[in-house]
């Protein structure tokens, strides 16, 4: 039986709009990336060439992968440029500061 | 005020002498018959790549592309490839996309924005710069072989009024001298403040010069777009510029000399589309057809005040309402208009001298108003997000795929192949362009000073 769990990551504040930064939640590498949109965390791996995102530029609700510019929408992991296959999603909460990477145990 | 203009040919406006909507003076390019084989000869196109396309200026890319540091835009033209981007210092650099190590293509995405570039092959790495920063095992290379620090090649590289050139062999004129429109005629248009909202680029089955040729004059209109009748008259106003550049203004939101329906007060549904574009309501509006062009411009300046759009204050009237269509040699023709440009490039295909790549780039300025849209001959899809808040993805299409390209553009691209496959037959013996095809005649006659040697 699986059961949802809010980790807390990281201090709001501790993110620059425009910036991102790896986390380890149970295990894996989850990026959270801060954006004008929102807060929002993916899989800490490109999916063209399984490099790391961490250090990629965000524009608007899109992430540059820092290695060979693939392109995903944050709100879906979708690629739109070089990959062909989403990259896995987290849900993000905020709370009293807090930015909370919601996983699936 | 302007004058309800008089169709004969050569059109004049009679706009002043010297100024941007003036008649230039007229240039006798002779009655010479070209050889129709520099259309469809693998000889022409080799020449081509000899003696034309590394000595001129070519249009890359739009600085709308690329308005922060490490923004960059890829630029392909045959089978070179261009990387272009955004430094630091806000000036804009140009590289061939190919690495020094093995010729890989360093950059693979069409745009994007980017701290370094790393290369898919063994990850050698550059700079926005185009410096090398890093060779992956570095040691394992003599360090004679990599003494120089083989960085990406650059290639020169200059803007204006919003676009950005290169220029291959870096021996052509200073930019702003080899520019044949006079000055300040890019610039009033404001492109630098208008964003990127569409860029299309389908493959045609002609050669690139099939396609400019086509482009380049509108005696075609009222036969092969015979729905522009009521809206556009096709006499245009042509004029010759230094250095192979032209243009012809087209006036739009006017019924054609030749429309079968005579000038009463019934206004065409083509006209229609334009007044409402300028914001008037053709059901209530009690002009006729003699009327249109110029409450059009003053319906536009009257919007323009009351909306701010300032950069509308430096245009003619004309500029409101009618089309410059401008050709930027060799391979560039720019619909200029108010609201927005439509840039085409025809650009040649890597291998084939009957395929070009007709590119597409639509800049728009957008206007935060609810009862004002894009215009309708823009033909854009209406789910297009036009605000350039959203980087748009270059949609393509095919050579045997019908492309997304609006009507009127559509009814060219079916025209284009008819032509590319006449031109071939040995019944043809060259053509004999007339004087509403001025601008065709004029950038053969450039075309040949670079194949000749003489430029």
């Amino acid at each position: 039986m699986s059961s949802l769990r809010r980790i807390p990551v990281m201090q709001l504040s501790d993110l620059p709009e425009n910036s991102n930064k790896a986390v380890s939640v149970d295990g894996c590498s989850v990026l959270v990336c801060r954006t004008e949109k929102g807060v929002f965390a993916v899989e800490n791996r490109c999916s063209h060439m399984m490099a790391k995102l961490e250090g990629g530029r965000v524009r608007g609700v899109h992430l540059f992968c820092p290695k060979h510019g693939a392109r995903f929408d944050l709100r879906t992991g979708v690629p739109a440029a070089l990959a062909k296959t989403p990259i896995r999603t987290y849900p993000v909460t905020v709370s009293d500061g807090m930015i909370e990477v919601e996983v699936t145990t | 005020m302007s004058a309800q203009p008089k169709f004969d040919f050569p059109l004049n406006l009679n706009a002043p002498p010297g100024s941007l909507e003036g008649n230039s003076p007229r240039i006798d390019n002779g009655l010479d018959v070209v050889d129709p084989s520099r259309h469809y000869s693998s000889e022409f196109m080799q020449k081509e790549w000899q003696h034309l396309w590394p000595h001129v200026w070519l249009l890359a890319a739009v600085t709308a592309d690329i308005r922060e540091s490490g923004d960059y835009t890829l630029f392909q033209h045959g089978h070179e490839e261009f990387l272009i981007v955004r430094q630091e210092d806000g000036s804009i650099k140009a590289f061939y996309n190919a690495c020094p190590h093995r010729g890989n293509r360093v950059c693979q995405v069409d745009r994007g924005t980017a701290d370094s570039f790393t290369c898919a092959f063994h990850s050698w790495q550059f700079g926005c710069d185009g410096e090398l920063q890093k060779i992956v095992d570095e040691e394992t290379f003599n360090r004679k072989l990599i003494a120089h620090r083989p960085g990406l090649t650059e290639v020169r590289c200059d803007t204006m009024a919003g676009l950005v050139f290169i220029n291959m062999d870096g021996k052509a004129p200073p930019l702003h001298e080899w520019m044949g429109l006079p000055e300040g005629y890019l610039e009033s248009y404001g492109m630098d403040t208008m964003k990127l909202v569409r860029h299309t680029r389908s493959e045609w089955k002609s050669n690139w010069k099939t396609g400019v040729d086509t482009f380049y004059e509108s005696y075609h209109l009222p036969h092969i777009h015979p729905q522009t009748q009521g809206s556009i008259e096709e006499f245009s106003q042509v004029d010759l510029y230094k250095n192979g550049f032209s243009r012809m203004i087209m006036m739009f939101g006017i019924k054609s000399h030749r429309h079968e329906v005579p000038h009463v007060r019934a206004i065409d549904e083509g006209t229609k589309i334009f007044l409402r574009d300028a914001g008037i309501d053709p059901e209530t509006y009690t002009g006729t057809v003699a009327d249109t062009r110029r409450d059009i411009q003053i319906a536009k300046r009257e919007r323009a005040a009351r909306l701010g759009i300032k950069e509308w204050d430096q245009l003619t009237d004309g500029q409101l309402s009618d089309g410059w269509i401008t050709g930027m040699f060799p391979n560039v023709q720019m619909g200029m208009h108010a609201e927005g440009v439509f840039i085409m490039r025809f650009v040649p295909h890597p291998t084939d001298p009957e395929r070009f790549y007709y590119d597409n780039i639509l800049l728009y300025r957008h206007v935060d108003e609810p009862n004002y849209d894009v215009p309708a001959w823009m033909a854009m899809p209406k789910e297009l997000d036009v605000t350039g808040e959203t980087r748009p993805d270059i949609e393509r299409w095919p050579a045997d795929v019908t492309p997304e390209i609006g009507p009127v553009l559509l009814q060219d691209f079916e025209l284009v192949p008819n032509i590319q496959q006449g031109l071939k037959s040995r019944g043809f013996k060259g053509p004999l362009w007339g004087e509403q095809e001025q601008r065709v005649r004029y950038f053969h006659r450039e075309v040949d000073r670079y194949i000749n040697g003489e430029k």
